[in-house]
């Protein structure tokens, strides 16, 4: 089962546009490694459990996962030949809104081969342009 | 302790030239200089922008100390905080703080863990959850980084703030037991069925329930 909130205070949402970049969460914290968009959308919970899935048959339980974003924004859709009007559709899934420079997952306790292999899996499954980042360098 | 490292700059005087301000410092990093700011011991900021080498250089020699020079008098200053782009490969801006060299002062100081922790092979995941430290220490006796020998790390064993071995004059600012490496069991992997069966298909709604409503109003009304 995907993500998504335990708790919302309005189920539906409105549809918004992603603009600007990542002022927040666009730097490797936990992990060693990271995955980095580099373009703005939205990537659905199905999405994000996919990259789950493909990293952690990668990483074999060698390594740690984790996963940067969460599905905060419902999107919701009208059924196919149906009137319009009637109130704003039903939820279809759960997404969450991905900026440039935002880090998706971020990989810990490997070496860099192995976890470029991997993320790069993970890559193959995101709607946006992804690179591959390390820890920025400290003092 | 890493050399001082010696940086000529320019005052971003609004005299002298533009001065500062957003276009001010977007023309500066066109030009190949990043905007950057003096501060402390109670003199006014000082804007100045450096050479984009020279900043990198700075990374480059993990030097926390710098000596800049505008050609009128140089100062030491401690390097506090670098800003980068939204992508991480620019640096945008920098913060610098005027120091003294016997002055105690408190930075960040880098972790540099050293071999291959033994659990591994005994089939764990290392794991390192601390990757620089704040320490305070004179200014001319920063460590370029504390080294941590995790070789003898094994399986279910963890490396705390209070096994670290700091380099003499240099105090750690951190609880001593919080943790700063270890070696964990592989985590069993979650079966996407498993993870279904634990959540719910819709979230809760964060509202009042029309009975609860009604039973706050037939309180209000026993009072009355």
């Amino acid at each position: 089962m995907p993500m998504m909130p335990k708790r919302v205070k309005y189920r539906k949402s409105q549809k918004g546009r992603v603009k600007g970049n990542a002022t927040r969460g666009n730097y490797v914290a936990f992990g060693d490694f990271g995955l980095q968009a580099t373009e703005s959308g939205k990537i659905s919970a199905q999405t994000i459990e996919a990259g789950r899935i493909v990293a952690s048959q990668s990483v074999k339980g060698g390594g740690k996962v984790y996963i940067r974003i969460f599905p905060h924004k419902s999107v919701t859709s009208i059924p196919a030949e149906t009137r319009m009007g009637k109130g704003k559709g039903e939820v279809e899934f759960w997404a969450a809104v991905v900026k440039p420079g935002t880090i998706l997952f971020e990989l810990a306790g490997m070496p860099e081969d192995q976890a470029r292999a991997t993320l790069a899996r993970v890559a193959y499954k995101m709607p946006v342009a992804c690179r591959f980042v390390t820890r920025r360098p400290t003092l | 302790m890493a050399d001082v490292f010696k940086i000529a700059v320019q005052s971003r005087d609004s005299a002298r030239n533009k001065g500062t301000g957003t276009r001010v410092a977007r023309r500066l990093r066109a030009s190949g200089r990043i905007p950057a700011i003096v501060y402390g011991h109670k003199q006014t900021p000082q804007p100045i922008s450096l050479a984009r080498d020279d900043a990198w250089e700075i990374l480059k020699r993990s030097t926390h100390l710098a000596e800049l020079n505008d050609g009128q008098k140089a100062e030491m200053v401690l390097i506090r905080e670098i800003q980068w782009d939204h992508l991480g490969k620019e640096i945008i801006h920098l913060d610098f703080s005027r120091v003294d060299v016997g002055e105690s002062i408190e930075t960040q100081v880098r972790l540099d863990f050293r071999g291959v922790a033994a659990g591994v092979n005994e089939g764990g995941v290392y794991e390192a959850l601390l990757h620089d430290i704040s320490v305070t220490c004179r200014a001319d006796a920063i460590p370029d980084s504390i080294r941590v020998d995790v070789s003898g790390l094994h399986l279910g064993q963890a490396l705390h703030i209070r096994d670290l071995t700091p380099p003499p004059g240099v105090k750690i600012d951190a609880d001593p037991d919080q943790l700063v490496a270890h070696v964990i069991t592989r985590a069993a992997e979650v079966a996407p069925a498993e993870a279904a069966a634990e959540a719910g298909t819709q979230p809760e709604l964060i509202r009042a329930r029309p009975e609860e409503k009604g039973e706050e109003a037939d309180k209000g009304k026993d009072k009355k």
